[in-house]
């Protein structure tokens, strides 16, 4: 059982209050932590604990998950404590918080009620949305307005940030002279003259932590600095390159001046050749050779069958030409990397202005971007005195707990750091030290390249504590996700991994730290398939599809059921390619490409409508349309007859052609006059595919939804949206249905499944080349900068001792990241795991890559891999039984009509009557001024009221106060409008069993009741009777009624006694 | 189940009082017309009803001041700020805005708790200043900062106060502390009785007048509360009415209220998850639909807990469905209108060099109802669209649409640039002018919303038109846009429908005071409902509980109350809501859910549920298009007329795509781009070298040729870029820059042609843009076939002719090298050197009388490679075919040519889409 070796850790951190658990895959990781939440929840003496209690994690799943959690076990422990879910949780917390069962059981129910009714204060919430509170409580001590809305995706704004830059081409001066030259300089090396990919591509830097630091270096410097420096680059390149020429010709002169000749070295002159190569200016490529080696050890120089003079002279000069050799090497290296600076310098020099646009984007927009919390905290919140943070911020947190600790950035480790300290190092009000709790897993650390600091974890491991108390740290070391095999499959090639990795952390980390315990779960079932290396990548692709149904089938065959399958790659292309030939196999499936948007033809339909309406002749546009139409109806007629006969001519034949043959209502013009969403259900009621209304239409119309109430929602804005985003939009993965899931390793991580397969188990363990990176300027070309952007590559190692480092450094890191990958993806089968990879060579390095380790592994373990014969590890065995306890789903018909609008209107103005569709606003506005006034002194404070109000303008006042005098002034009616009056205006009889009814003005005089009620249309029969029914209901009063009027009000007045 | 109403009407009336001497105070007027009716139907002869009012006239009343909007004190506001904070420090309009509100809501909520303000205020400064933080070592700007700040809104804060009571004005935290100022006064003169009736969560001087009217004996409270939320200690339903009753002297002297026990009665509670918004809007009306077809008369409500559902919501239902209200307030920046300002406003903020941007033309012409309007001027907008796009104008002067005299037109009212702040929005209000006087004359009732829509708006701009002459703080268009964002944030449109039959649409809070057998609520999430920690603040949560103001604690009680309150007369209960989790705080159940089922009712049936949507994987577009005769007579029309070189590798590339645009006729739509097209690209260069070229036609080329080419170029430049864009010759952003790199390019070329010449070589251009059509015949093919196209440009140089095509994209020499001629349909790398060796083809005759011929590209993106040159590269090379153009090749490419005709008059292949 998970307890009982978990229940020595338990008393074991018991005083501590820094604890770490590092937990390996399928350990019960969100069990410890929910049970050490649990255990500070219930131990202390007050109920309230929680209010300062802060659990921060990834993301909302797992928060909701966590807070399921926690209340489902508050739940039982108060409810039913011998609930076998619950039993081993309730035992453990009797024993370690030493508790009789009655107070436990009492405790947990206040808790939970407690936590049930002040849930704001459970803060079991993600470290964006911590980050985000921090933010706005200092909202306006950074000059953001307070209603900023948060930004999560940043490709559009950085996108309209790239444009807007570009914009100022031929207006900024400046600017204008380095963009040109920017794209100059692309075009020179036969690459797009459009430099607007390469700015949005490095805009994306201001949002990675990971270029924070180089950044921040730049931030002072003006253009002019950077052109400076630029020229600074470009004088050194001269020089360097210079130099090499002069170094071969020396070099040369020495051999030449010493009597030898080309010939007289070995491998046909090879060295000779490498100066003259200098000499000449060449030297791409020039140290491919085993030249630097052989230098290296002091090989001789001189060809075999040479004269003993002449192999004396060349052992002499050897020295000499070995230091030139290298002296030449690092200036090469220096060649190259100049060469890289001065290309990427552009961008690098306009970082300035994207960041002041990007600023001023977000303060005129009211939006911020997620992206760019932790760095603003850093530089502006971080550094205020801890108690005033918490003293802002309304909360003083004292026990912090932390989930997936190694995908933290080291911004946001830095910004929590003073505040956890503070907690740990002082004493609250009831004298008590506050507590940290870290659990995270060092090998499931795939997050590096979006900024998660996996080192940051390891050196706490290694007892590297930034607070003054150290921390203990305990290793949950048993596997209680996978089946026996696979965890010992896993803990071999692991091991085996470890024993192959250089770097010592590495080394424990995967030969140490990767070795689980089982937990007795019988059978599992790994198998390796091994395919054809080929020459092309391509010829590949048919194999692993190939390969990767079989591998479904047959585990469909150990009766596993689809939707316990997974398919795991590293690349979005390769699940396509995946999908492809699972669609074609017949297999139900989900990934995300099946999830997209613009993959659903209703879709596109509706987009191409929007479309027509802005360019109605588009004809592509309109075959869109014909070709659903035609799909959907399989109308008899021919498709080509169809597209000849409908596509030209103008729009409404076009259409009018459409609703008689598709027997739909559609209309172009109504279409357009909606708002975006209602034209979207417009189209969709006209041509009636609402019926079928499915996931992707009810995303789409989410899509939309949301768009409105973001932007500005005309169609042009959305259809330009639509352009950029259109592939990103995805409906949410249907649950519930029997399908293989299609997704990477990224998306699987947290995950488990019963069948797991791993195609184009390939991958490089280094993966980086060519990536482009920040390197140090050297300090040759001055102080003022100290970062440029360069290509990684192996020009790196040219450069000696530190870009030696450089290079192996991020090689390493490379491989952490590949190997963790690997991990990740390795342990979330549950019992079978099917790896395809493709057949290595023996001399293959081990790691080089997957395969390469795979082959190793294989090899390692006695067996021969082949082609023909996969490896095997565990026997297969059936899939367990399953309860079958499927309730139907609840599916929605949606219908769609748009005949809600007059209906709405009509709840607009309360007091009209259906019949009365004249929508005229000014009748409507003189009654209602009119239920105002009690006599005519009113007149002229009510108009004013009105134009405050807004209702009309200044210069219309003195219109309504003729329109108004002309009714209290009426000879008729003059009398009731007198001072003194007795006056009920809109006022309510309360009619028995009936309601009420509700005249204009009833005045009460001497003679009995007068009835007054304004009309502004026609006059028209029934207002006859609704005055009579006022005269009914109020003869039932103890006046009886003396008069009725009815005032019709135009631009005169008419009076009617009725 | 008697309603709360109900028992409410039966207490008024059995009260004995008159009606008229009855005043009824109920939290919002939202229920007084069902409360007229529960009246109504307990009375036996027709009366006037007592008077209903809403707490908040009722404290307008009491106060004697008129409640400000918002917008209005903001304006006040900066004006007091202006005057009393130090120039250094003070923000400009637009930074004011970012927080202004925030602590307008904060003096609203200390005036209406009556908190004593100088305690607080000198309280929360020395707190400030004992603290360690703000001693002089260790503060920092930001705290020092925040700290005036502080010190300062005492002074803000009653001037503020002050400027506004002396205009018989006030925010409504003021009214309701001048209300209990003035209540003695009011309750000498006061001869009502007055019913406080289902109050909740008061503020302080609610509180205070309450227990004022009740010591008079004046009035009486009542409350709707059930008895299990009033008896748990705990239950925030409960919160505020136990704690009257604890701090209430008057209510504690009276004996235990009995509550009713209506909560703890047989329900059928629903949980329901949807994925996302727009599902739980339709299934939420189609359940409200279904239980109404059941035909009792049970009432029903859908309580939308995101209001901007209302119209997805609505749209579900039948069209046969006539029985709906809808009592809510709907976001005005929702609506049409909304849209149609923003974009109208942005037309004018993003006005560039005098110019609008064609794009935020389009945005604003294809707004509802705009094309209509000004359709109804006899203003065409298509084909206004259209002629910009024929000219290519991605920037458009406003005097394209302007008569020079005219100011008034629709057109003026939209296009001329405005001068002043003022000016706009004056033309703001003729434009909903303009509109409202249209769509009133409108037939259709789909009309009918938008109009309601804009006369919001023209209020609105009238009210803006006051403040803004009074307090001329708007200076430019974007801080406009800002206010104007400020204006339609809060602003709702209130329906009210006349509800009293059929399905209830409302928010939450609109259902206060009512009953319903029926209620699906949406939008059960952590956020919305209840909103959580969310309301912005700059009092500290440990002030505000010391004197008193609620925090969010308080805050989300007052959700929790209205939500249980619902539950508790209702039979059947929906709770919907979203399981979807991006966003920021997005997918978390509401706790009232988890609450439900943690302290569940023995009464209560639960039923969790997952609401699943249809899905289908995606379907696979047409791919396939079967060659009828119809298509067959196109075809040989087309080869009547002449297939281009371009055509037949269109088919190559993809023989669907071929159908479609050039059997078909659907070419691709002219796109309005902000930059100039590849086709425009090609064509400025095109006919800049032909220009250039032209006047040495036939005659070797001497490097001063060249000189003289340098100088003609830039005007030449300058005048097909014109030609292209209509006579505008404006550039920035990317036109500029392609300029330059074009300009760039065709130096480049001269330079290399003219070092050329400079190193002794011979060059002589023949033919510039030569067009040729030839007719082949092709065996198996009846009729005759044409070829047309034209060539770039076909020289001479050192005796050789060069058959030369231009291209402004990157061709790279391998693409012109071929090892195996299958290559040559297969593979879509070759499609240029199908075009070139189609052109050495047509000229074949014409090449006869040259001992060297050769064909190539010239790429502008690859100009160090200067000219291209076709080669083969076979492995196994016959001896008597040479590497290049030559007879025996081109009766390759003619077997290859052919084979391609052929297939497309095959009318048994069809047109396969090819990826
Ligand atoms: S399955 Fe994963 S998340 Fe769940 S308890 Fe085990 S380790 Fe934790």
């Amino acid at each position: 059982m998970k307890s009982l070796k978990f229940n020595k850790f338990i008393n074991s951190v018991n005083q501590g209050s820094f604890q770490i658990i590092n937990a390996a895959a399928g350990s019960g990781k969100t069990f410890s932590l929910v049970y050490l939440y649990l255990k500070k929840l219930l131990s202390a003496e007050t109920d309230y604990t929680f209010r300062s209690m802060l659990a921060l994690t990834f993301t909302n799943k797992a928060v909701n998950e966590m807070k399921v959690r926690i209340l489902n076990f508050l739940f039982f422990l108060s409810s039913d404590p011998n609930n076998e879910k619950i039993i081993t949780i309730h035992q453990m917390l009797i024993k370690d918080l030493d508790l009789s069962e009655k107070i436990l059981q009492d405790k947990s129910k206040r808790v939970l009620k407690i936590i049930l009714h002040e849930y704001a204060a459970f803060e079991v919430i993600t470290l964006d949305s911590f980050t985000h509170k921090i933010i706005r409580t200092f909202a306006r001590d950074l000059k953001i307005p307070l209603s900023f809305e948060v930004v999560i995706e940043s490709d559009q704004i950085l996108e309209q940030l790239t444009e807007s830059i570009l914009e100022k081409a031929g207006v900024d001066k400046d600017l204008t002279k380095i963009l040109v030259a920017f794209s100059l300089s692309k075009t020179e090396e036969l690459r797009s003259w459009d430099i607007g990919k390469d700015l949005y591509d490095f805009s994306k830097l201001l949002l990675n932590e990971n270029d924070r630091l180089p950044l921040r270096g730049l931030k002072e410097k003006s253009l002019e600095d950077f052109l400076e420096q630029k020229k600074r680059f470009e004088v050194a390149l001269k020089t360097k390159q210079k130099d090499l020429i002069l170094i071969g010709n020396e070099a040369l002169e020495i051999i030449k001046s010493n009597g030898i000749e080309k010939e007289d070295f070995l491998g046909k002159g090879i060295i000779y050749n490498h100066f003259k190569k200098h000499s000449d200016g060449f030297y791409e490529g020039i140290y491919s050779n085993k030249l630097s080696a052989d230098l290296l050890v002091e090989k001789v120089l001189y060809a075999k069958g040479l004269d003993d003079y002449k192999k004396e002279i060349i052992d002499r000069i050897q020295p000499q030409l070995t230091e030139k050799y290298f002296e030449a090497k690092s200036k090469v290296g220096k060649v190259l990397i100049l060469k890289d600076l001065i290309k990427y310098w552009v961008p690098v020099s306009l970082i300035n202005e994207l960041e002041k646009g990007l600023e001023d984007f977000q303060n005129s927009e009211q939006q911020m971007l997620l992206g760019r919390f932790n760095e603003i905290i850093a530089r502006t919140i971080a550094n205020q005195p801890v108690p005033y943070i918490y003293e802002r911020l309304g909360e003083k947190y004292r026990y912090y707990f932390i989930d997936e600790f190694q995908d933290t950035s080291r911004l946001q480790w830095q910004n929590l750091i003073p505040l956890i300290a503070n907690s740990l190092e002082s004493l609250d009000d009831q004298q008590k030290l506050g507590s940290l709790l870290l659990v995270g897993d060092p090998k499931q650390a795939i997050y590096r390249w979006r900024g998660g600091d996996n080192q940051q974890f390891l050196n706490l491991l290694d007892h590297q504590s930034p607070f003054q108390i150290p921390s203990e740290t305990k290793n949950l070391d048993t596997n209680y996700r996978s089946c026996d095999s696979v965890v010992t499959f896993n803990n071999n090639f692991f091991s085996f991994v470890g024993g192959e990795v250089l770097d010592a952390q590495q080394k424990s980390m995967y030969s140490e730290q990767t070795q689980q315990k089982l937990n007795n779960k019988d059978g599992g079932y790994v198998e390796i398939i091994f395919i054809e290396n080929t020459r092309k990548k391509e010829d590949t692709i048919p194999i692993y599809q190939q390969q990767t149904i079989r591998c479904l089938k047959q585990a469909q065959k150990n009766g596993f059921l689809w939707e316990e399958m997974a398919v795991l790659v590293r690349k979005k292309n390769q699940a396509s390619m995946i999908a492809e030939i699972v669609q074609e196999h017949g297999i139900p499936f989900v990934s995300s490409e099946s999830l997209s948007l613009s993959q659903s033809k209703k879709v596109t339909f509706l987009i191409a409508l929007l479309r027509l309406s802005i360019a109605p002749d588009d004809l592509e546009q309109r075959k869109e349309v014909l070709e659903f139409l035609w799909s959907k109806k399989e109308s008899p007629m021919d498709y080509h007859d169809l597209l000849q006969q409908y596509l030209f001519g103008d729009k409404n034949k076009f259409f009018n052609l459409i609703n008689s043959d598709f027997e739909s209502s559609f209309n172009l013009d109504v279409f357009s006059r909606n708002s975006l969403y209602d034209a979207i259900e417009y189209a969709i009621e006209t041509f009636e595919i609402s019926e079928t209304i499915d996931a992707h239409l009810n995303a789409f119309l989410d899509n939309i939804f949301e768009f409105a109430l973001k932007n500005e929602s005309d169609f042009v804005s959305y259809l330009s949206y639509w352009e950029q985003k259109a592939n990103a939009v995805n409906i949410s993965t249907p649950e519930g249905i029997n399908a293989v899931k299609i997704l990477t390793i990224h998306k699987a991580k947290g995950l488990e499944f019963p069948v797991v397969v791993i195609p184009f188990a390939e991958e490089e363990l280094s993966v980086s080349l060519n990536d482009k990176m920040w390197y140090p300027i050297d300090e040759e070309y001055g102080n003022d900068f100290e970062w440029g952007r360069i290509n990684f590559s192996s020009k790196l190692k040219l450069l000696g001792q530190q870009g030696q480092v450089f290079y192996e450094d991020k090689m390493r890191q490379d491989h952490m990241d590949s190997l963790n990958t690997l991990y990740v993806a390795l342990t979330r089968a549950i019992s079978q795991l099917y790896l395809i990879c493709p057949l290595e060579k023996d001399n293959i390095e081990v790691t080089k890559s997957y395969s390469a380790l795979i082959n190793h592994f294989v090899k390692n373990q006695g067996y021969n891999p082949t082609l023909e014969n996969p490896f095997y590890w565990g026997e297969i065995t059936q899939a367990r039984e399953k309860k079958e306890v499927k309730t139907s789903p609840l599916l929605p018909e949606f219908k769609i009509s748009t005949h809600w609008q007059k209906h709405l209107w009509f709840q607009i103005y309360s007091g009209e009557n259906e019949e009365n569709d004249q929508a005229r606003s000014r009748g409507l506005l003189i009654h209602d001024l009119l239920g105002e006034i009690v006599n005519e002194e009113d007149i002229v404070p009510l108009v004013l009221n009105a134009v405050e109000k807004g209702l009309f303008r200044i210069d219309e006042i003195e219109y309504y106060n003729d329109l108004l005098y002309m009714v209290t002034s009426h000879e008729v009616l003059k009398p009731y409008y007198k001072k003194g009056a007795i006056i009920f205006n809109e006022q309510n009889i309360l009619v028995p069993n009936a309601s009420f009814v509700r005249p204009d003005r009833i005045v009460k005089s001497s003679e009995g009741w007068v009835i007054i009620d304004y009309k502004t249309g026609k006059y028209r029969p029934k207002h006859e009777d609704q005055l009579r029914h006022y005269e009914e209901v109020l003869n039932r009063f103890e006046t009886k009624v003396f008069k009725k009027y009815l005032v019709y009000i135009d631009d005169e007045i008419e009076v009617k006694n009725i | 189940m008697k309603s709360f109403l109900d028992e409410v009407a039966q207490e008024i009336i059995s009260s004995k009082y008159p009606f008229e001497q009855i005043k009824i105070i109920v939290p919002s007027r939202r229920a007084t017309l069902f409360l007229k009716n529960a009246l109504a139907a307990q009375i036996d002869q027709p009366q006037f009803a007592p008077e209903i009012i809403s707490i908040e006239s009722f404290v307008e009343e009491l106060s004697g001041l008129k409640k400000v909007e918002h917008i209005y004190s903001l304006y006040e506001f900066y004006e007091v700020y202006q005057k009393y904070t130090p120039d250094k420090e003070q923000d400009d309009f637009d930074e004011f805005l970012g927080w202004a509100s925030t602590v307008l809501g904060d003096f609203n909520e200390m005036d209406a708790h009556l908190v004593d303000t100088k305690v607080f205020f000198e309280y929360q400064t020395s707190l400030y200043e004992i603290q360690e933080w703000a001693q002089e070592e260790s503060s920092t700007p930001l705290i020092n900062n925040h700290l005036n700040f502080w010190k300062r809104l005492p002074l803000l804060y009653e001037r503020l106060n002050d400027q506004l009571y002396n205009q018989q004005k006030g925010m409504l935290g003021m009214l309701f502390r001048e209300a209990v100022a003035n209540l003695e006064h009011y309750t000498q003169g006061n001869k009502k009785q007055h019913f406080f009736v289902g109050f909740n969560a008061l503020n302080k001087s609610e509180s205070q007048i309450i227990q004022e009217f009740i010591s008079q004996d004046a009035g009486r409270v009542i409350w709707d509360i059930d008895r299990c939320f009033f008896e748990d200690g705990i239950h925030s339903a409960g919160k505020f009415i136990r704690k009257y009753y604890e701090e209430w002297s008057l209510l504690r002297s009276e004996k235990k209220p009995v509550f009713k026990d209506n909560f703890c009665q047989v329900k059928n509670i629903n949980l329901i998850g949807v994925t996302k918004n727009i599902a739980q809007a339709k299934y939420a009306a189609q359940l409200a639909e279904r239980i109404q077809a059941k035909g009792s008369d049970e009432k029903t409500a859908v309580v939308l807990g995101n209001e901007s559902l209302l119209i997805p919501a609505l749209s579900s239902l039948s069209v046969a469905q006539k029985k709906w209200n809808v009592t809510m307030g709907y976001p005005l920046e929702e609506t049409t209108a909304a849209t149609f300002f923003d974009t109208f406003l942005k037309l004018h903020s993003n006005i560039s060099k005098g110019s609008f941007y064609f794009k935020n033309l389009q945005s604003f012409f294809n707004t509802a109802w705009c094309d209509a309007l000004f359709e109804s001027k006899k203003i065409n907008i298509q084909e206004t669209i259209s002629e910009l796009q024929k000219k290519n104008l991605s920037y458009v002067s406003p005097s394209f649409f302007l008569d020079k005299e005219d100011s008034v037109s629709l057109s003026a009212i939209c296009f001329k640039p405005f001068t002043t702040v003022a000016n706009m929005l004056e033309r703001l209000v003729q434009v909903s002018e303009q509109f409202i006087v249209f769509l009133e004359s409108q037939k259709g009732e789909e009309a009918l919303l938008h109009l309601a829509y804009f006369q919001r708006f023209r209020q609105k701009f009238n009210q803006l038109i006051l403040i803004n002459q009074k307090h001329p703080f708007v200076k430019s268009i974007s801080l406009l846009v800002l206010i104007f964002k400020e204006l339609t944030k809060s602003e709702k449109i209130d329906f009210v429908g006349e509800p009293l039959m059929g399905i209830q649409f409302m928010g939450l809070l609109e259902t206060r005071l009512l009953d319903f057998d029926n209620i699906i609520i949406t939008n059960l999430n952590e956020g919305i409902l209840p909103a959580g920690k969310k309301s912005v603040s700059f009092l500290p949560f440990d002030l505000k509980k010391k004197f008193e103001i609620p925090t969010f604690v308080e805050n989300d009680a007052i959700y929790t109350y209205h939500f249980y309150r619902l539950l508790q007369r209702a039979k059947n209960v929906y709770l919907l809501y979203n399981t979807e989790s991006d966003g920021l705080n997005a997918g978390e159940k509401s706790r009232f859910l988890h609450q439900l089922i943690f302290e569940r009712q023995s009464a209560h049936k639960l039923v969790e549920q997952q609401l699943t949507l249809n899905y289908q994987p995606p379907a696979i577009p047409i791919s396939t298009v079967v060659k009828t005769d119809e298509i067959m007579n196109k075809l040989n029309a087309i080869a009547a007329r002449g297939f281009s070189p371009s055509s037949l590798s269109l088919y190559l590339r993809d023989p669907l795509a071929f159908y479609y645009q050039r059997v078909l006729g659907i070419s691709e739509a002219q796109k309005m781009e902000n930059s100039i097209n590849n086709m425009d690209k090609g064509t400025l260069v095109h006919e800049v070298l032909e220009k250039l070229y032209k006047p040495y036609i036939g005659k070797a080329l001497m490097t001063e040729d060249f000189d003289s080419m340098f100088d003609r170029l830039p005007s030449l430049m300058e005048e097909r870029y014109k030609s292209i864009y209509h006579g505008n010759n404006e550039r920035t952003g990317r036109n500029y820059i392609i300029f330059e790199v074009l300009q760039k390019s065709v130096i480049d070329l001269l330079n290399a042609e003219k070092k050329i010449v400079k190193e002794g070589h011979q060059l002589k251009v023949l033919h510039l843009e030569k067009k040729f059509k030839k007719e082949i015949s092709i065996p198996g093919i009846s009729q005759s076939v044409k070829l047309i196209g034209v060539v770039d440009r076909i020289d001479e140089l050192n005796g050789t002719l060069r058959i030369i095509d231009y291209k402004t994209g990157l061709v790279n020499p391998n693409q012109l090298k071929i090892s195996e001629w299958e290559l040559l349909s297969t593979n879509r790398d070759y499609a240029y050197l199908f075009q070139i060796l189609l052109y050495s083809y047509v000229h074949s005759e014409f090449m006869s009388s040259y001992k060297a011929v050769e064909a190539g590209i010239i790429s502008f993106r690859n100009l160090p490679s200067y000219f291209i040159k076709f080669s083969t590269k076979f492995i196994k090379s016959d001896p008597h075919v040479s590497q290049g153009i030559c007879a025996a090749n081109l009766s390759k490419f003619e077997e290859i040519l052919f084979e391609i005709i052929l297939e497309i008059f095959n009318q048994k292949i069809n047109f396969i889409h090819k990826n």
